[in-house]
């Protein structure tokens, strides 16, 4: 484990909303150019700790975070930091496909645009290599300018991976980004975050074991608010550490 | 097409179906009613005057002559100085208590807002007339008049009063401010939290959120919200008739006086309803606004329908 490059590391991670702790000393080191999942039963902290990545739990309003969690040298809650840069470098996908009410064009357009491109030349590139990466152009090349609305659960969800792609992020975190799909659906996705890790590194929550142990090289097993443990996922799924983790990948509980 | 046997198998089979539908028809007729009347009394005067109603500016009981073009004017005139005002308004708070204001801040504010809704017109009226009135001519028609005077439109054209359009509009403002704000605040709250998140997530700032994505998501409700402002507005009578001068001219100013359609109607309605003629003449004047309603509600909801349109930009 020692020769991977850290990319995103979490030190004593403590988070509370009020007065209710969802995270412990959360210790977790992602690699770079690899496939982190974070499994647990519901309630566990994986969520919470996915969005404390881009810091999409500032928008709770009585969320309050202890320790740190170190990008590119950095404390992502040091004062000096710019969300705003921040969140392009670190992109999400949610957990139910949330293109925006315009044309599918302008979805995967929408963060260059925001971002200060305007040459319609730049933008065409931009969303041709964006939905090619999310192995959704041969589906709606003919038809960029349909509503994304229009598009299959499944097709939502890779335009919603294009759309993070389009800013040119380094990690791309995905909260249960296949809960609200079909198996069908779910395989195009899980196969797309294979492709993914050439060139990014991927963060990715799931409940379903069966997903962690397909597409990550790494998994984290969490359970309630703690980091329990954290390797290689053939590992974590073959011979685990802890008594814990065995009896949740062994279906004893969940 | 239907026939009366598909409208049967419309009618509920059990009974609550069947009693709400008879509630239905009760309000449904009532509207029908309002119409029949409305464009019955109006008829004669309107068969008459044909096209020159319309663009007649002549208003004379004794001559039997009924043109309303100077009370159109003073109407569009008036609606039109009072949207420019009210809805920048409105719409600001609106994005302000739902956006950016601390829950807390939004709770203090929207009782106060929501009260104005209360108020009787009359009420405003008078607050225009006494107070608002001399505001408007020692200081807000001269300061109009200095910076922006070199405009035809923003001229002092009486010195000597306060009353006039703008008095008007002002007043009305107000008046249909909480309803707007209210109801764009709420299009703006319902828009889905998933698309805040990914407009956020993707590194957009809050603002760069609000104007590219829970705009023009809203942009129906707002829509919604501007025209029931727009219909109060065009509308209204009482504040209008106390507010604006009721004088029957070509306002050449927003400073200047004009006279409204509904203010027309209830000024001249208490004694000329006694003759049949000048009766259906006001009548007609009734049609005439329910016309313009219609016309500002249909450009209202085209105009929304561009804005919240996904095109390319």
């Amino acid at each position: 484990m020692e020769n991977h490059e850290t990319i995103l590391e979490t030190k004593k991670l403590n988070l509370f909303y009020g007065d209710k702790q969802a995270l412990i000393d959360v210790d977790l080191s992602v690699y770079k150019n690899h496939v982190t999942a974070l499994i647990g039963p519901s309630g566990c902290g994986k969520s919470t700790l996915i969005r404390c990545f881009n810091r999409m739990n500032d928008l709770v309003s009585d969320c309050r975070i202890e320790g740190q969690v170190i990008y590119h040298d950095q404390n992502l809650y040091s004062p000096a930091v710019d969300v705003v840069h921040m969140r392009k470098k670190i992109g999400m996908v949610f957990q139910q496909p949330n293109p925006f009410p315009k044309s599918i064009y302008d979805n995967v357009a929408y963060g260059p645009r925001v971002h200060g491109i305007k040459d319609k030349k730049i933008l065409d590139g931009i969303v041709e290599k964006s939905l090619m990466q999310a192995a959704l152009w041969d589906e709606v090349h003919d038809r960029l300018d349909d509503p994304a609305m229009g598009l299959s659960g499944g097709q939502q969800q890779r335009l919603c991976i294009a759309r993070t792609l389009a800013v040119e992020p380094e990690i791309i975190l995905m909260d249960e980004p296949c809960s609200a799909l079909d198996p069908i659906a779910t395989a195009k996705i899980e196969s797309l975050i294979d492709d993914l890790k050439k060139e990014y590194t991927v963060i990715i929550v799931t409940h379903s074991m069966s997903q962690a142990s397909r597409v990550s090289d790494f998994t984290g097993f969490m359970y309630l608010g703690k980091m329990i443990e954290f390797g290689e996922t053939e590992k974590i799924f073959t011979s685990p550490d802890e008594e814990l983790t065995n009896n949740y990948i062994t279906g004893r509980f969940g | 097409m239907m026939n009366l046997r598909d409208i049967r198998t419309h009618i509920p089979d059990d009974k609550p179906g069947r009693i709400f539908l008879f509630i239905a028809l009760i309000s449904i007729s009532s509207v029908i009613l309002i119409f029949t009347f409305l464009f019955g009394t109006a008829s004669p005067v309107l068969l008459k005057e044909g096209a020159g109603f319309i663009t007649g500016t002549e208003w004379n009981y004794h001559t039997g002559e009924y043109g309303i073009l100077l009370l159109l004017i003073g109407s569009l005139v008036l609606t039109a100085v009072t949207m420019a005002i009210a809805l920048p308004l409105s719409l600001f708070t609106a994005i302000f208590l739902a956006e950016w204001s601390p829950r807390w801040l939004a709770g203090i504010l929207r009782p106060p807002i929501e009260m104005l809704v209360g108020i009787p017109s009359v009420v405003y009226g008078i607050f225009g007339f006494f107070i608002l009135e001399n505001i408007f001519q020692y200081y807000v028609d001269p300061f109009i008049d200095s910076t922006l005077g070199f405009i035809w439109i923003f001229k002092d054209v009486n010195p000597s009063s306060g009353i006039s359009i703008l008095l008007a509009a002002t007043v009305l403002s107000i008046m249909i401010l909480p309803t707007v704000t209210a109801l764009s605040q709420e299009a703006l709250e319902t828009v889905p939290r998933d698309y805040r998140h990914a407009s956020l997530a993707l590194g957009a700032t809050k603002w760069e959120t609000i104007k590219k994505i829970i705009l023009p998501a809203a942009m129906p409700g707002i829509i919604t919200a501007f025209i029931l402002g727009l219909m109060r507005a065009i509308g209204e009578t009482m504040a209008i008739v106390m507010l604006m001068g009721n004088c029957l001219h070509f306002p050449t100013s927003i400073l200047d006086t004009g006279y409204a359609m509904t203010s027309k109607i209830l000024n001249d309605i208490g004694y000329w309803v006694s003759f049949d003629e000048p009766k259906s003449a006001l009548f007609a004047i009734g049609v005439a606004i329910f016309v313009m309603e219609f016309i500002f509600v249909a450009l209202a909801r085209l105009i929304g329908y561009r804005f919240s349109i996904d095109r390319r930009e």
